[in-house]
């Protein structure tokens, strides 16, 4: 093969793809791009055999022809090591010699062909979802999904595409956090899947940059095709059983009281709760009582600490206990200025809300 | 032909107790059914194998002049000389069995070798034969024990409960029925069916029927061929292994075997990828010339002797190694490292997610932040994008401890140099909290928003709910859902990163590790100290190094404990002098 293209561009689509392709696996083509080039266009392919991404360049400055497989890592590393404003990879016998300038490297590809074919967005069944709107479902689920391995459908974030709503539910058995949002979907029945946190956090990446306006989603049998204008992300499916999450949403009985807190007032007060949390078990108590709520934690041989402000709360007072790893990674997840917290007593059950379409259940830990 | 084996074969025979439980005997009968080519084999077990053990078969059946000695001594149709011990290919060579189990039960043989014969039933009590008479039956053979060791109470005595007796009978059925493709299994315990797996069922089918697809799911198989030793199975990924094995079956041609060395070859070959403390669950079968084996060295079949030991050492070793190298070790869609990156720095104080989603034994909340060291190798980071700039380096700090091989701290003090384990250290200073915490009450309990069904064994079920309230106190809530099942509400907050059926198993049944504490709430408590504690490996930044020397003096004692292994070695000045040979300088 051989390839023209400007460094920036040939760069920047390298780090998109790049992150896919494993360091260790027994299959020495997945840590390989695969490159084609042609007149005007190049398009790189990276996968792990569970996930893979393409990434479209589009410029008047790209030319050649021909298809290549490169070890992605070194590729990438040699690209951001040379200055020269336009590259040259061109095959050289057993070799690619990639050129910038005054400087060029010889890398060994593998043959192209062995690279697996990824299949592309047939447009059909394909559901346009705002692009903006859905990485905000991202944002407010993602950190609740379990990151270690057990049961399986729990390492992964529930989407459910329905009629007139998308919604995204990830849970770790402790927690559990919902988004939804309005929009057309022009599906006429529920479609969902779970989807692997890997494809989606690839899918934020690639999504934040370009200037698209919606996300293309497709779901297969098990897998799930996310497109942009510029690039595709093909993912296998989580496979299992996705918990029953409207079984654990809040009911009124469930959490009759009801307290409407500042979000990043209470987010630094957990912080500073949490240094005093213990390693191990890390808890921290919720008191509630008219009008405040005091946020406090202690280990013994570690210290103590206490804060209090001021909060909308008329009920009884209540202590209740968190891990506050769990209203950290949530809080911070949120752009909104205040929260609502509902709850019944310190065995139960917890809600955060900022509206009705995005809830976060969390359960409290009791002694 | 059933034949009285000559004296010299007897001879040669290892000797011994044949039938040491209802377990012994389930497996001795399916032998012989399989012995007999059946392609059916149902199994009944009652009141734990002591009402009742019933194997039926439609294999070739007794035909009515061998039926006087089956239960005979030293009577067999499978061995003629001496020279056929050289290469048993059957299951039965002792001519034994039936003859063991006549002489302590009610036994009854119900036989037919095809229809014009007819059928013949023999009964045996306490070694006393009644009959032969005829009956009308089909081919095959139905061997029915009742009353086991009941003439011999003595043996009785050192059984189990019904329940665990039938856990050891329904044990025996799976591990035969798991190897024994072709063959249609089916086993009820107190008339209720327990599992059935088809005949046409491959090893993959045969152990997702026993274990459950789960189970299966995590496993690669592995095959290989070494100097005429084949070597066939199934093997946990790394990422599923646990602690506690659920199952490490090798059979030696069809013959299921406990060898301490083939598990060893497998952990042997699993090395490079597992951590030491994690135990891989798999199912090893090994063919061979039956001449290169000797299986008459124990006198219920459960050893045998390979005749080149190293070589087949070697073979299933390098089919492990094989097996996991092909594997596509990256784990299935779950956490990757990227996850972390959606993590604020403010809230890194659980475990890596890059750490946990490789499976290793950190995948828990540490005492402190995991060294970012694991994440090099992460793959996501080959075309780590952002940032580019490399941290300035901050100067060295003065090192005041040192951690060696990622498993032991030193340091020193007044009384000289100071050697300490750090996941023994870390486990009594955890226990001694956790005890703390239990007598005041406060032993926190993280609750579970979707309570996680854990499948046990029957005499586990009844345990669990037996100690439903210590589970409590422990902070382990369990409660029934149905009759094989519990349900778990909530688990200890310490351990919350720990796979919930795995910590039910250890806390059901801890483990004695240290040995001396009485097995009650505080080898319980000791369990779970155990478990959260760091481990061997696990590497230590500086801060979690003096965080944990400063919690461990604070305690009564850290240097010497009670129940177990040394904390810390302590080489006096004095010592080191002598060592250097200084004195006198
Ligand atoms: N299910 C069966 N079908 C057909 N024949 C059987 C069956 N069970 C027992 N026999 C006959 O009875 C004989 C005695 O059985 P037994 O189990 O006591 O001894 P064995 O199998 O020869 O040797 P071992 O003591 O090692 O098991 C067998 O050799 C076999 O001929
Ligand atoms: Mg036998």
């Amino acid at each position: 093969m051989k390839l023209v293209t400007p460094r920036e561009l040939f760069l920047h689509h390298l780090q998109l793809v790049a992150p896919i392709s494993p360091v260790r696996t027994a299959r020495p083509v997945f840590k390989d791009v695969l490159l084609e080039a042609s007149p005007g266009q190049l398009r790189l392919v990276t996968t792990d055999g569970e996930i893979s991404m393409t990434s479209i360049a589009t410029h008047a400055g790209i030319s050649g022809e021909g298809r290549a497989a490169l070890p992605a890592g070194i590729l990438l590393s040699a690209v951001r090591s040379l200055e020269s404003d336009e590259l040259t990879l061109e095959q050289k016998g057993p070799f690619h010699e990639l050129t910038g300038g005054a400087s060029s490297f010889k890398l060994h590809g593998e043959d192209p062909e062995v690279f697996p074919e990824i299949g592309s967005l047939d447009e059909d069944g394909a559901v346009a979802i705002p692009k903006t709107g859905f990485l905000d479902l991202c944002a407010r689920t993602m950190f609740a999904a379990a990151k270690e391995m057990g049961r399986y459908a729990f390492n992964g974030v529930l989407l459910e595409i329905e009629p007139k709503e998308v919604t995204l539910v990830a849970t770790d058995g402790r927690r559990l956090s919902l988004a939804r949002m309005t929009t057309e979907t022009g599906v006429s029945e529920r479609a969902s899947c779970i989807l692997p946190l890997k494809g989606l956090a690839q899918l934020q990446r690639a999504a934040s940059e370009g200037d698209d306006d919606v996300v293309k989603v497709q779901i297969r049998e098990n897998q799930v095709l996310f497109a942009l204008q510029g690039a595709q992300i093909l993912s296998r499916l989580v496979e299992g059983e996705f918990p029953d999450f409207r079984a654990v949403l809040p009911k009124e009985k469930d959490a009759p009281l009801e307290a409407q807190i500042d979000r990043s007032e209470l987010e630094r007060a957990i912080r500073r709760a949490a240094v005093t949390a213990g390693e191990e078990a890390r808890s921290v108590e919720l008191s509630f009582d008219a009008g405040k709520l005091k946020i406090s934690s202690r280990q013994d041989g570690l210290g103590e600490s206490e804060s209090e402000m001021p909060v909308e709360y008329q009920g009884e007072a209540v202590d209740i206990r968190f891990n506050p790893e769990f209203i950290g990674e949530y809080l911070k997840s949120l752009s909104d200025s205040a929260v609502t917290f509902r709850f019944k007593d310190r065995a139960s059950a917890g809600y955060f809300a900022t509206s009705e379409r995005a809830v976060y259940v969390i359960m409290p830990i009791t002694s | 032909m059933i034949r009285a084996l000559p004296r010299d074969v007897v001879d040669r025979i290892a000797a011994g107790e044949v039938v040491e439980r209802p377990a012994s005997v389930v497996k001795e009968l399916i032998e012989n059914a399989l012995d007999a080519r059946a392609r059916r084999i149902s199994v009944s077990v009652g009141e734990g194998g002591l009402g009742l053990i019933r194997v039926a078969d439609d294999g070739t059946g007794i035909a009515e002049a061998d039926l006087g000695l089956a239960f005979a001594a030293h009577a067999t149709s499978k061995l003629a000389d001496v020279g056929d011990l050289e290469h048993i290919g059957s299951f039965g060579f002792r001519g034994e069995a039936l003859a063991s189990i006549g002489a302590v039960s009610r036994a009854r043989i119900t036989t037919s070798i095809g229809t014009e014969a007819g059928g013949w039933t023999l009964a045996c009590e306490a070694g006393v034969l009644l009959g032969p008479e005829p009956v009308a039956t089909t081919r095959g053979t139905v061997v029915e024990i009742r009353d086991l060791f009941f003439n011999t109470p003595a043996r009785r005595r050192f059984l189990g409960a019904a329940r665990t007796e039938a856990a050891r009978c329904r044990e025996a059925v799976t591990s035969l029925a798991l190897v024994h493709a072709g063959v249609c299994f089916d086993l009820e315990v107190d008339g209720h069916k327990r599992f059935r797996v088809d005949g046409g069922a491959d090893l993959r089918e045969r152990l997702a029927a026993v274990y459950g697809e789960d189970f299966v799911r995590d496993m690669v198989p592995l095959a290989g061929q070494h100097e005429g030793i084949s070597v066939e199975g199934w093997l946990t990924l790394p990422a599923a292994a646990k602690p506690r094995p659920r199952a490490q079956h090798c059979f030696v041609n069809d013959r299921h075997v406990k060898d301490r060395a083939l598990v060893a070859a497998v952990r042997s070959g699993c090395a490079d990828f597992l951590p030491g403390s994690l135990q891989p669950a798999f199912v090893i079968q090994i063919h061979l010339d039956p001449a290169r084996v000797d299986v008459n060295v124990h006198p219920t079949k459960a050893e045998v002797r390979f005749r080149e030991r190293d070589e087949v050492f070697r073979a299933v070793r390098r089919a492990c190694r094989d097996a996991l190298l092909a594997a596509n070790l990256s784990p299935r869609p779950r956490a990757e490292g990227i996850a972390a990156r959606s993590m604020s720095p403010g809230w890194e104080a659980g475990p890596g997610p890059a750490l946990a989603a490789t499976g290793s034994p950190s995948s828990r909340t540490l005492p402190f932040r995991v060294e970012s060291k694991p994440f090099t190798d992460r793959a996501d980071r080959v075309g780590e994008a952002l940032p580019p700039a490399v941290p300035a380096p901050a100067p060295a700090p003065v090192r005041r401890y040192l951690q060696v091989h990622d498993t032991y701290l030193v340091h020193e003090d007044p009384a000289g140099l100071v050697l300490i384990d750090q996941h023994a250290l870390h486990e009594r200073i955890l226990y001694a909290r956790l005890q703390d915490d239990l007598a005041a009450g406060r032993l926190e309990s993280q609750r579970l928003l979707l309570p996680e069904t854990v499948r046990l064994d029957p005499s586990d079920h009844a345990r669990a709910l037996g100690m439903q309230e210590e589970l409590a106190a422990l902070g382990l809530v369990v409660e029934s859902f149905g009759p094989d099942t519990v349900a778990i509400h909530a688990v200890p907050a310490v351990l919350q990163h720990e796979s919930v059926p795995d910590l039910l198993r250890a806390l059901l049944d801890p483990p004695d590790a240290h040995g001396g504490i009485p097995n009650g709430l505080d080898r319980r408590l000791f369990t779970m100290a155990c478990h959260a504690a760091v481990k061997a490996g696990d590497p230590l930044g500086e801060d979690e190094i003096a965080s944990m020397l400063r919690q461990g003096e604070a305690l009564d004692h850290d240097a010497t404990c009670p129940h177990g292994r040394p904390t810390r070695l302590v080489i006096p000045p004095d010592e080191l002098e002598k060592l250097f040979k200084r004195s006198g300088f």
